[in-house]
């Protein structure tokens, strides 16, 4: 049977080949050789999201269609690609890479600060951000994170193309939901980035964001959700090191020597520098974070992002301690909600709110955040709050406003702002129970004719 | 030469190359179309179905060698993560694995192919009774072809709702204009084309058995009357009038859940509409519920008319090579025709758990249940048929032997699925993967490999090897036993179907190693494959030459040369006899075909 | 959560390569013996046979019993186990005993029988019986597990009122998540609660991917989705109920777990049916406290702090290290 004996040669080939085929594939590990992507998606420059809605278009988030929205607004796209473009040398390019590696290293092995720059690693353990939390973090990312967040926190993973809102891009350092007071500055001064606090980062990852595809993880157990807290603190100051220097960077490219020569908006960077050192414990405050844009040398590139990354761990730890403060329930606790505090707060809403949650959210217009995506005020009618739906976080979101997203801090007067904040809560909390509502205030919500649904006799 | 009684007056005699071989009206090269298309794609489910099976067995598993040997994988899986898929590139591989299987193998290959090329043979017709309609059938399902071989290429990707579609997460749009859909990456322009091309197979379906029942009812040679055709001929009469009953409400459905991705209907939207993360669709007013109704009302039948043909080719494989008469062919008929008649009333039984009032779940579940009685009947009868029998051991009978001891498995595993309070445990988990896999790779792939073997030779004039076919076997059947029987522990033990990790979840943990175990089963199987792909095209060239009737069987299809030429039979035969005649003395040998008069020479 | 290795060594990698070599080897020994074959085939179907035996001795069995009416399916099951166990031994060891008697003996011919009447008409009476049995037996769990514990099949339908339920709660399924809503216990009845589903009360109490109860409440759960089908699956329960959009999809369970049980069980909740992409991380928690007063006390604490109107106490790494 000849045939048939070739045939019989050939079985054992094809068992190599099953064989082969099997143990070729490598684990799906984070494995030293493998790096964080450069960043290639546009830089949004936007110090403030702008004010005007995208009409009519009818999906938030999409971050793949929003920037040709914002070039029509105005707003600058710069592009990562034309870093390698003169003067910014190849090598210039490569250094930030390296700087980033040698801060950041991989995500098999993440760690924050440089062997050589022990400073840091103090700092960052004090943040929690030691390497055996990264590491865990790093795993639970891997796993749970990096299909909607992407490795390097950009938020374009492989299943995000299609979530509305769009997935958080880590990499700007900015959080949505926070409760950190407010650094006193003066006027003129930007304020600091709002950071989030670590009980802000956990509850997120802990509750989900509600009304976004952001779902809750709180099965893990506190120690996990602290690890992956900790993962995307690293995760943001990288993304935001590599974000700022190449901002910079790009914006030296296109208006020369602006940053360059002193001006006397240089004069007052530093000034600005000095308020810092007192805010956040910084003891150089005399160093030019600006510097290397001058200089557009390598070796100041190193310097900088070590003094960037030294400044934004000390934000984080001063955010931390430096809590929102809450003040005190002015009504009887356990009490249903007081009417007057409600129809109070009913006044403050319509006199403030209304703007962007027109028709009480029901018909909001969309508007854009500072990552360029774009954002739908929430329908508060809903119950369902995407930053918590206790009584406190509620307080938070109008206290501080949601500064990414252009929802500024309620203005509560100076009589008793304690009393107006709580009577906004109050109202809010009424407001999608249609029978917790006074009754002029219900037929201004819910019109004249809405039969009481959800009492039941 | 006598002057040949024929039904057609005009003879469709093909004169050039493409009348002949491609476009062409005559059943048999349509039914051989339909055989090589059914293999081709074949592989590609076969190869879908093994990325499935790799990543279920190592979830946290890269691709590795795999993406590097295939460019399109490459582009589609993250390389960021090292290679490992995505959840949503998953969805889209077992979707379009259900899809292909289905739509594009097993239906093909039974009714297009074997339907084909056996029914005019069997029942002594010169072709079919429209034979432009037949090529028609065949060329209705290029568009088909091309819009479910486009859909892995289009934005988003293939579909990857499941097979089964159920909106909204499948009919969900946004009103964008494209059709990116908001619940789910490739439910967009992929999903589109798959409707598509799902209507296009239900119309080719629909000519195919408008043309079987017409040439059975119509085109039977003198003396061929019902109660002598073949079991074959039945099932795929029973089968082509399930098709054309069964294939109009699905069509209605396909074109209901296009309109509501590309026009903005909202048939299956209901009135609320529905939200994903910040965004809502306008209202709806339809119902989902409506879609798994019409779907099922479909695709239950579409289970027997995967299997029924099988059942049919395999008795008549069977009693060839056991030299035996048919045990039973009445009752084979009748039980068939029960078969027909209760699947249109048990489609509820794949929702049980949808929402569905529950006492219509009582009703579906009695149905269903009385269902198996004419399987076990066929089963009994296949049992009392090779009772005795002068069992020749061919490819062809090893795989309907496979065929009927699988077949009792896939059968008896329905009877847990059909009890309602079991259900609950056992819906949507491997239980019922392992049981559509018993079903339809163990008895219905085995029944067309036993086909293939046996009218392989009536096809092309040239045997298959039967030592590459016998080696084939046994590994097939041994793997494919370890491939999808350890499923129905994974579904005793809760595991849900369509989980891209199920390490995630404590107590799916313990049953890792099964998933593993059946990963590597999968993989050694689908390399067996190879053999008979080998084996079908090696015959081509270098097989035995094929006399007119190899197996000695007494169909009326081996009355004829082999391969059979334009008009097939030199003269009209005339029938005298069922085709079960065997165990007889016969003039010489043991069997009598159906056109022989006792005594004359065969 | 353990990591999947391709692990040359496991048994899952050789039995697999040992199993295809042996069929080779079966096919090779058929060419000088016939019943080769048929050991093919016992050896088969004793495989598929002594792995379904073997199952429960090494834990790939039904999950653990954890509800009044798991008990009731998992009987139903056995029994139908036991009935198509010994249809399968039956026709299965008379295919073997064919093979093995593959050809009649020296001197005879098969015979030309054409069928029996009688024979046919056993073989569809007794599994037509048995399979009625096998129905009708169904009809009263089924009737008690959809309806409210009536056993009447005819009255087994959806009903609208939560008559006697302990725990009243509202699970909304979304893309991946389960939302909770509970009803306040102490708070009057409902006479309409599927329209509480749709209209939350300021009063309820809010989670997501927790499903909190004590055993023998009867838990009544209204079933709702956001977006696409999802279903809820409890595989300890043996309770599996698709949300349909649009629609409330009232179900129902009475949790058990073993006597003297003092921890609290948790068991997994599970999406059984496909809704998008991460369709597998729909995962959530069912938790039996072990008894009423300790459920309690979860629900008041879980209510007071999502009536919180102070700044919750510190945590993390920092808070730490300053207390």
């Amino acid at each position: 049977m000849p045939q048939m004996q070739s045939n019989v040669t050939w079985f054992p080939a094809a068992l190599l080949m099953a064989l082969a085929t099997l143990s070729g594939c490598g684990r799906v590990e984070w494995n030293d050789d493998l790096e964080y992507p450069d960043r290639t998606s546009s830089i949004v420059v936007l110090d403030k999201p702008p004010d005007q809605a995208p009409p009519g278009f009818p999906l938030p988030g999409r971050p793949a269609v929003v920037p040709e929205w914002l070039t029509a607004r105005g707003v600058t796209l710069l592009n990562p690609a034309s870093m390698s473009e003169k003067p910014w040398s190849d090598n210039w390019k490569n250094t930030l890479h390296d700087e980033l590696i040698s801060h950041f290293a991989t995500p098999g092995k993440p760690r924050l600060g440089a062997p050589d720059a022990p400073a840091l690693t103090v700092l960052a353990n004090e943040l929690g951000l030691t390497e055996s939390k990264l590491a865990e973090g790093a795993r639970l990312y891997r796993r749970l994170c990096v299909q909607c967040h992407g490795m390097s926190g950009d938020g374009v993973g492989a299943s995000s193309a299609w979530l509305s809102p769009a997935p958080r891009d880590l990499r700007t350092g900015d959080f949505k939901f926070i409760s950190t007071a407010e650094h006193k500055l003066p006027s003129g001064f930007q304020p600091l980035k709002a950071r989030p606090r670590h009980e802000d980062l956990v509850r997120s990852l802990r509750s989900g964001l509600e009304g976004t595809s952001m779902p809750s993880f709180a099965l893990l157990g506190d120690e996990s959700l602290e690890a992956i807290a900790a993962y995307v603190l690293h995760l943001s100051i990288r993304g935001e090191l590599e974000f700022t220097v190449m901002n910079g960077a790009l914006r030296q490219d296109r208006e020369t020597l602006q940053l360059v020569t002193k001006s006397p908006e240089q004069e007052e960077l530093i000034r600005y520098k000095r308020l810092l050192s007192t805010t956040l414990e910084w003891e150089d405050p005399e160093a030019d974070v600006d510097d290397f844009v001058a200089k557009q040398s390598s070796p100041s590139i190193k310097a900088y992002a070590e003094k960037y990354i030294d400044r934004v761990l000390r934000e984080y730890i001063a955010a931390n301690k430096n809590p929102l403060p809450v003040p005190a329930y002015p009504y009887p606790e356990n009490q249903p909600l007081p009417a007057t505090s409600i129809t109070a707060g009913h006044t403050l809403f319509k006199a403030q709110c209304v703007n962007c949650h027109a028709d009480y959210g029901r018909q909001s217009d969309l508007r854009f955040d500072i990552w360029g995506s774009v954002v739908r005020p929430a329908n508060l009618t809903q119950s369902q709050y995407k930053g918590g739906r206790r009584p406190v976080d509620l307080y938070y979101r109008i206290a501080r406003g949601i500064p990414p997203c252009a929802m500024p801090k309620a203005n509560l007067g100076d009589t008793d702002p304690g009393r107006a904040g709580w009577d906004l809560v109050n109202f809010l909390q009424a407001l999608p129970h249609p029978d917790q509502l006074p009754s002029d205030v219900r037929e201004q919500v819910y019109g004249p004719s809405r039969i009481k649904l959800g009492a039941n006799p | 030469m006598s002057a040949p009684v024929s039904h057609h007056t005009d003879d469709h005699a093909p004169s050039g190359f493409l009348s002949r071989y491609v476009f062409s009206k005559d059943h048999k090269v349509i039914g051989i179309q339909f055989f090589f298309s059914s293999i081709l794609f074949l592989l590609l489910g076969g190869a879908l179905a093994l990325l499935v099976r790799l990543q279920v067995g190592y979830p946290e598993q890269a691709l590795g060698l795999l993406t590097y040997c295939f460019p399109f994988l490459q582009s589609r899986i993250p390389a960021e993560w090292g290679g490992r898929m995505s959840p949503e590139f998953y969805t889209m591989l077992f979707t379009m694995h259900a899809s292909v299987m289905i739509f594009f193998v097993i239906i093909p290959w039974l009714t297009g192919a074997f339907g084909n090329f056996l029914i005019p043979l069997m029942i002594g017709a010169r072709d079919m009774a429209f034979p432009t309609l037949n090529m028609l059938s065949y060329w209705f399902m290029w568009p088909a072809f091309i819009c479910i071989c486009a859909s892995f290429f289009v934005d988003g990707g293939a579909s990857g709702v499941g097979w089964t579609a159920y909106p909204t997460l499948s009919s969900a749009a946004t009103a964008n204009g494209d059709w990116a859909s908001p619940a789910a990456r490739h439910a967009g322009a992929g999903h589109v084309l798959w409707l598509i091309s799902l209507m296009f197979v239900g119309v080719s379906s629909l000519m195919g058995s408008i043309n079987y029942i017409t040439t059975v009812i119509h085109c039977r040679a003198p003396g061929m009357s019902l109660w002598r055709m073949p079991l074959t001929v039945w099932a795929l009469l029973i089968t082509a009038i399930l098709q054309s009953v069964a294939l109009p409400p699905l069509t209605v459905a396909l074109i209901m859940q296009l309109l509501d991705k590309t026009a903005g209907t909202t048939f299956f939207l209901p009135p609320g509409g529905v939200g994903f993360g910040n965004w809502t669709t306008g209202p709806g007013g339809g119902q989902p519920l409506l879609w798994q109704h019409l779907f099922w009302f479909y695709s239950h039948p579409a289970v027997y008319i995967m299997i029924l043909p099988a059942m049919g080719m395999v008795s008549d494989i069977m009693v060839a090579f056991c030299r035996k008469p048919l045990f039973g062919y009445k009752p084979m008929v009748f039980s068939m025709a029960a078969i027909a008649g209760l699947g249109f009333i048990v489609w509820g039984h794949h929702m049980f758990q949808s929402g569905m009032d529950p006492r219509l779940g009582t009703g579906f579940m009695l149905a269903t249940i009385m269902i198996a009685l004419p399987s076990a009947i066929k089963t009994f009868n296949w049992l009392a048929t090779i009772w005795g029998g002068d069992i020749v051991f061919s490819s062809a009978m090893l795989n309907a032997l496979a065929f009927v001891s699988m077949f009792i498995i896939g059968g008896l595993s329905g009877i847990f699925m059909a009890a309602t309070p079991v259900d609950v445990v056992f819906h949507d988990t491997y239980f019922i993967v392992a049981h559509i896999h018993y079903v339809l790779f163990l008895s219905s792939l085995f029944g067309i490999y036993a086909a293939t073997y046996y009218w392989y030779p009536k096809m092309f004039g040239r045997c298959m090897s039967e030592n590459l076919g016998q080696l084939h076997f046994a590994p097939t059947f041994i793997l494919a036993n370890c491939t999808f029987y350890p499923m129905h522990i994974l579904g005793i033990g809760g595991h849900p179907r369509r989980y891209y990790d199920p390490t995630l979840y404590e107590f799916l943990l313990p049953f890792q190693s099964l998933n593993r175990f059946m990963t590597v089963s999968a993989v050694l199987l689908g390399l067996v494959q190879i053999l008979f792909i080998v084996n079908v095209f090696g015959s081509l060239f270098w097989g035995k030459k094929a006399s007119r009737n190899p197996w000695n069987s007494n169909g009326l299809e081996w009355d004829t040369p082999s391969p059979p030429p334009h008009g097939n039979f030199d003269v009209t035969p005339l029938v005298l006899r069922g085709p079960y005649e065997y165990a007889v003395t016969g003039p010489s040998s043991d069997h009598l075909t159906q056109t022989q008069t006792e005594g004359q020479q065969s | 959560m353990t990591t999947q290795q391709i692990d040359l060594s496991e048994w899952t990698f050789w039995l697999p390569i040992a199993f295809t070599i042996f069929g080779i080897g079966l096919f090779i020994l058929s060419r000088f013996w016939t019943r080769a074959w048929f050991a093919t085939f016992t050896l088969t179907i004793a495989g598929v046979t002594a792995l379904t035996v073997a199952s429960p001795f090494v834990g790939w069995w039904l999950p653990a019993q954890g509800s009044s009416f798991s008990g009731e399916v998992d009987n139903l099951f056995l029994l139908i186990m036991f009935l198509t166990g010994l249809f399968f031994l039956l026709t299965e060891g008379l295919i073997l005993f064919v093979l093995w008697n593959h050809a009649p003996k020296p001197g005879t011919a098969p015979l030309p029988i054409h069928g029996d009447h009688r024979l046919e008409l056993i073989w569809t009476v007794v599994p037509g019986i048995l399979l009625a049995l096998i129905a009708v037996i169904q009809m009263p769990t089924w009737a008690r597990m959809k309806g409210q514990g009536n056993e009447s099949w005819l009255s087994a339908r959806y009903e609208s009122g939560g008559d006697k339920a302990d725990l009243l709660l509202t699970v909304q399924g979304r893309q991946w998540e389960w939302r909770v809503r509970y009803r306040d216990p102490s708070a009057p009845p409902l006479a309409r609660p599927l329209e509480w589903a749709t209209h939350p009360e300021a009063s309820d109490l809010h989670a997501v991917n927790e499903v909190h109860a004590y055993p023998g409440a009867k838990v009544r759960l209204l079933l709702r989705t956001q977006d696409v089908i999802h279903s809820f699956f409890v595989p300890e329960l043996r309770l599996k109920q698709d949300m349909l959009p649009g629609r409330t999809v009232p179900t129902w369970f009475i949790p058990t777990v073993p006597a003297g049980t003092s921890n609290e069980t948790r068991w997994e909740i599970a999406c059984a049916e496909l809704c998008g992409g991460n369709h597998y991380r729909m995962r959530g928690h069912l938790v039996i406290h072990p008894d009423k007063a300790s459920f309690e006390t979860w629900y008041s604490t879980a209510a007071r702090e999502q009536s919180r109107r102070s700044r919750p106490p510190e945590t993390g790494p920092l808070a730490r290290k300053t207390n």
